[in-house]
């Protein structure tokens, strides 16, 4: 299991693209069907641990991931609050569109971050 | 149809508890962990069934995995400085037995670096430093194996050497 595989490598490496695609399309459309940020995040994270898996790389820079994580949850915080007393009560539905999609989007990143963050710690970190 | 997932839920739980094989067990759990994701999808809840799918049978079972090799590898450095040829590697004879014993892949680093070297720069699970008159086994209390290694060659060896179970402090935390 130590040295990488070719095989292993060519197909997981043709298979991030359609992983990440789905992930989108799952934050993307999660106020209409089933699913939404979380859901889309956990599996944009999958395609992070495929790359462990496939090269054993150690070069992820974790502190960024972390730093984006942060900076995401304060905008997080900040356009729910302004959205809060800003917004019309009875906006139309497309701007209540935008205004879940955004929010989407953003758990969708901060969730793919924490899930990856989590997962590179544990395994660099947490020996024994 | 419900009746039928929820029957083999039971039975993949039951499973995973009562199997021998650790590595077993894990992949019973991931396959429990789809079957209940069906079984939120059959009582309509399809957005907690994606989560479950997601990170229950993906990321935990990949998670278990990397933990089992992590923990499958026994490291030992090895350092001899007697003059007596007599009694060498009769130890590492005796804690290959308890490798085999509990299947573990044994990981053997002859050294030469002092005691303090090797606690603060490498990852080890027990150092072994054999004199002319004694034999000291290093190892930490958070390890995993180290009690009941202590049990193993207490229980099987015999020796002229007498033993000194050392469990020093951990020096420095690894976090970063």
């Amino acid at each position: 299991m130590n040295e990488e595989s070719i095989l292993l490598r060519k197909t997981m490496g043709s298979l991030y693209t359609y992983i990440i695609i789905f992930g989108i399309y799952i934050i993307y459309n999660g106020h209409l069907t089933p699913g939404g940020g979380f859901q889309g995040g956990a599996i944009l994270a999958s395609v992070f641990i495929i790359h462990y898996l496939v090269t054993y790389s150690k070069t992820l820079r974790s502190a960024t991931l972390t730093n984006l994580e942060k900076v995401i949850y304060v905008a997080l915080v900040v356009f729910a609050i302004v959205l809060i007393f800003y917004l019309n009560p009875y906006a139309s539905l497309s701007t209540k569109r935008v205004y879940l999609i955004i929010m989407n989007g953003l758990i969708g990143i901060k969730v793919s971050c924490g899930l990856t963050v989590v997962f590179y710690r544990f395994i660099f970190f947490e020996s024994r | 149809m419900q009746y039928v997932i929820l029957i083999m839920m039971v039975i993949f739980a039951i499973a995973a508890i009562q199997t021998e094989v650790l590595r077993r067990t894990i992949i019973y759990a991931g396959v429990f962990s789809l079957l209940s994701s069906f079984a939120y999808l059959l009582y309509k809840a399809p957005d907690v069934a994606i989560a479950e799918a997601v990170i229950g049978c993906t990321l935990a079972t990949v998670i278990y995995l990397v933990a089992m090799t992590k923990y499958k590898v026994f490291r030992v450095y090895y350092k001899h400085t007697s003059t007596n040829k007599e009694n060498i590697h009769d130890i590492l004879e005796s804690i290959t037995k308890y490798t085999d014993y509990m299947s573990l892949q044994l990981d053997t680093i002859s050294t030469k670096k002092d005691l303090h070297e090797i606690l603060e720069d490498s990852h080890y699970d027990v150092i072994i430093i054999q004199n002319d008159t004694s034999i000291d086994v290093y190892g930490e209390t958070s390890n995993y194996h180290f009690d009941s290694m202590i049990d193993f060659l207490n229980l099987t060896c015999r020796y002229k050497i007498d033993f000194h179970f050392v469990t020093p402090k951990k020096l420095e935390d690894n976090y970063e």
